[in-house]
């Protein structure tokens, strides 16, 4: 069961943050002078009336390459075009480059007809996430489905027709990497009124598959199904992990998973962020 | 995956030629050429259901074309025995016709040489009567001097 979802990711270079990383959790300036880059996930969710846990905002397909690869870009509607008429000019790609360092690119959509495929000139192992960046005077939102895959036709994301963002919520730890979480906090919105008792609230799992259980393992067979859960009940009630500062290392696939056994129609806030630094 | 147009994976693997060409390292040329590979499988699985799919059409063209004929011979054949029954049924009937007609004439044959003679025999009897009454006067005539003699 997918429910329904509104993801929102970024990649933060240090700059970025002029270095105000997670100043709550004391994090060592040996890991700070590797100038770590920070991915703010936050996602607006409307869960099913049905208990038992789901992925959010899955995406169909990886990559899983080993050598940094080019990828293509293509619209379903000739509009998403880099013309000054056009509605999506490029698009951002959250995703891991040759060097194994998390990267968030700008990459150009075709000159004059989106739905002419684009070889991009930046490479990649493995690209998560996308969404629109650069838009021409015809609209702000994408005009047919914008799909970043690789030359197999695998497609990583989609930006939908009317949207601006892709699906996908899953990030992965580059090699010689590590990842911190940060900030992994959950709140019932919107709730319907009514009692609470009988429900189990919003439960929210970050599911890390290390990398000793393949990369391959985004089946669920092949998952090892580790977890760092919290949840949310009662109304407008909020949740944070506390501490944070769990650490993932390298390789490793991190998926959110939710289940919501509430009123069918409501609402959570998620917010996770997780530092990546060079080991 | 769908069907995919030839032309369609051509430009795929045109394009994979050129970046395999330009690849800054042989893992990234082998990386490109497991890609190609890929279309290469994909155009060959393309091409052969096709190849197949011909066969399987040929095939089935060529069972039409015979089932085809063998109507037409089994019409051909059936109207040939239908005319050949037609033929013989008709020189039966016209044998009959001629035996109906031989019998009607020997009987109309007979029946008329039944009548001559049944005519004849008539015709006989009275020139029987006629010959007995002819003597009798005969008899008669010369009786008469014979009387007038002796008288």
């Amino acid at each position: 069961m997918v429910e329904a979802a509104i993801i929102r990711m970024r990649l933060l270079t240090y700059a970025d943050l002029g270095g105000a990383i997670a100043p709550e959790l004391k994090i060592p300036n040996s890991i700070l002078a590797a100038e770590p880059k920070t991915i703010k996930i936050n996602i607006i969710g409307t869960p099913a009336d049905a208990a038992g846990f789901s992925e959010i905002d899955p995406v169909t397909g990886h990559m899983l390459e080993s050598t940094a690869v080019a990828m293509e870009l293509i619209s379903s509607s000739a509009d998403d075009n880099a013309s000054a008429a056009g509605a999506v000019q490029g698009v951002y790609s959250i995703g891991i480059d040759g060097s194994d360092d998390l990267v968030q690119r700008a990459e150009a959509m075709h000159a004059t007809d989106g739905t002419t495929v684009v070889t991009t000139t930046n490479l990649y192992k493995e690209n998560f996430h996308g969404f629109s960046g650069l838009h021409g005077t015809s609209d702000m939102d994408a005009a047919g489905n914008i799909q970043m895959r690789d030359i197999a036709d695998n497609v990583c994301w989609t930006i939908a027709a009317t949207k601006n963002e892709s699906d996908g919520s899953a990030i992965k730890i580059p090699d010689n990497h590590l990842g911190m979480l940060t900030k992994f906090r959950v709140r019932r919105l919107a709730p319907a009124a009514g009692v609470y008792a009988a429900d189990e609230g919003v439960r929210i799992r970050i599911v890390y598959i290390n990398a000793l259980d393949g990369e391959t393992g985004m089946a669920a067979a092949n998952r090892c199904n580790n977890w760092l859960e919290i949840e949310a009940v009662g109304a407008y009630q909020a949740q944070a992990a506390h501490p944070c500062g769990f650490v993932f290392e390298e390789g490793t696939w991190l998926h959110l998973q939710h289940s919501s056994k509430v009123d069918a129609g409501e609402q959570y806030e998620l917010e996770v962020e997780y530092i990546i630094w060079k080991k | 995956m769908a069907k995919i147009a030839k032309r369609y994976v051509d430009e795929k693997i045109k394009r994979l030629d050129e970046l395999i060409a330009n690849a800054t390292s042989p893992e990234q040329a082998g990386a490109y050429s497991n890609y190609r590979d890929f279309w290469i499988g994909q155009l060959t699985a393309r091409q052969n259901p096709d190849k197949k799919l011909e066969k399987i059409k040929e095939q089935e063209e060529a069972d039409i074309e015979a089932e085809r004929l063998r109507m037409i011979t089994a019409e051909s054949e059936e109207a040939d025995r239908r005319e050949a029954l037609e033929l013989k049924k008709r020189v039966i009937r016209e044998e009959m016709d001629a035996e109906v007609l031989k019998t009607m004439s020997a009987k109309r044959e007979a029946e008329e040489r039944e009548l001559k003679a049944t005519e004849l025999l008539a015709r006989i009897k009275e020139l029987e009567a006629q010959i007995l009454a002819n003597k009798e006067d005969v008899y008669d005539e010369e009786s008469e001097p014979e009387d007038s003699t002796n008288n």
